[in-house]
């Protein structure tokens, strides 16, 4: 037995539909802001990578998860935000390293989603799941994909600092969040404060909602 | 030289920094921020309810949908199909029973299902034909008829 296998929640303790949807009517406000907030900034502002509305569409297919038993939420140990949190999180990661632009068909592949401790429990695809990747030999068409993602990615990233021309602080975040450091390196590396950091990133959130619409009003 | 930069983790790096940023915001912080963008924060409430409760009714109603498709499906390949039916009612309704009476188990098939033959309309009989022409009955009626369809 897998090491997945072991960590999956077992089908008896999974929630019913009737639980999931007591569990919607309970919601709060905050809840409401934060899940649309998260799945709204790991989903979109992409090109040519896995695109979203706005985000509804990884909520609705972190639901479609659940409920078709591909991630299972165990409503006694997970509160359901959390547990759509961490189901929209595998989703993303699995979409982009799949490439898959069809985030509820990436929630119904055959890949299980299955927990919800770990922030990437999409590692290994199963070699059936369509939407998982080829061979580690990229072929020309697969390479020629993958400079277009680059370059899209570049571009992206580009215009997104751009817009903060005015702000360093902001673009020092951007910068070292791209070298991969979390907030209390960064907190640490620049010299800034609990709440002088948090207030860089309410900026940066708010500008990439502003990025985000402005680039999808251009694109209409 | 340095490494060639990978653009596209370090977007992905980004938009993860972001979204995670909003987990660690609390309640009150991300409801100012709805209401600073112009957003109701009821409204958004009533919205994302909305969306969860579309996404369970859908799932729910996907082995419905799949199943229609699947039919859907079967009904295009058989109308796709080109039978050399018979021209007319009488015709096509002479055909009908001439199979019936040369495929007895077909017959007794069909009667559970029509009750009446005399009864059928040219709609069902041309449905029938259909069906029977894929499982070959008709060239089989032909041949024994030694006629061509």
């Amino acid at each position: 037995v897998s090491k997945k296998a072991d960590r999956r929640v077992p089908e008896e303790q999974a929630a019913t539909v009737a639980q999931v949807l007591a569990a919607i009517e309970v919601m709060t406000a905050g809840d409401a802001a934060r899940l649309r907030g998260f799945a709204a900034s790991i989903w979109r502002v992409r090109g040519h990578l896995p695109d979203g509305r706005d985000g509804d569409d990884l909520l609705s297919a972190a639901v479609a998860a659940a409920l078709t038993g591909r991630r299972r939420w165990n409503p006694s140990k997970v509160p359901f935000p959390t547990f759509l949190i961490g189901a929209m999180r595998s989703l993303a990661n699995h979409a982009r390293k799949a490439r898959a632009t069809d985030i509820l068909q990436v929630a119904l592949s055959e890949s299980d989603l299955v927990t919800p401790e770990d922030p990437i429990p999409l590692d290994n695809m199963s070699p059936a799941d369509p939407y998982a990747l080829g061979s580690a030999t990229a072929s020309a068409e697969e390479r020629l994909l993958q400079e277009q993602s680059q370059r899209e990615a570049r571009d992206l990233i580009s215009e997104f600092e751009k817009s903060h021309d005015d702000d360093w602080e902001a673009l020092l975040v951007i910068e070292a969040w791209r070298e991969g450091h979390d907030g209390p390196a960064i907190r640490e590396k620049l010299g800034l404060s609990v709440t002088e950091y948090e207030t860089i990133v309410k900026r940066l959130r708010r500008k990439a909602k502003i990025f985000h619409n402005s680039r999808q009003q251009n694109a209409s | 030289m340095p490494a060639e930069r990978d653009h596209v983790e370090d977007l992905n790096a980004i938009l993860d920094a972001l979204s995670e940023s909003v987990l660690e915001e609390s309640d009150d912080h991300l409801l100012a921020e709805v209401r600073e963008s112009g957003q109701d924060p009821n409204a958004l409430l009533a919205h994302v309810k909305g969306v969860l409760r579309q996404a369970v009714k859908q799932t729910q109603q996907r082995p419905l949908r799949d199943a229609r498709k699947a039919y859907e499906a079967r009904r295009s390949a058989l109308q796709q199909n080109s039978y050399a039916l018979p021209a007319s009612a009488d015709e096509r309704r002479a055909l009908f029973m001439n199979v019936v009476a040369q495929n007895p188990s077909v017959g007794g098939m069909l009667t559970a299902h029509f009750r009446e033959f005399d009864k059928l309309e040219d709609e069902d009989i041309t449905s029938c034909l259909r069906q029977l022409a894929d499982l070959g009955l008709l060239d089989e009626s032909s041949e024994r008829d030694g006629g061509d369809r």
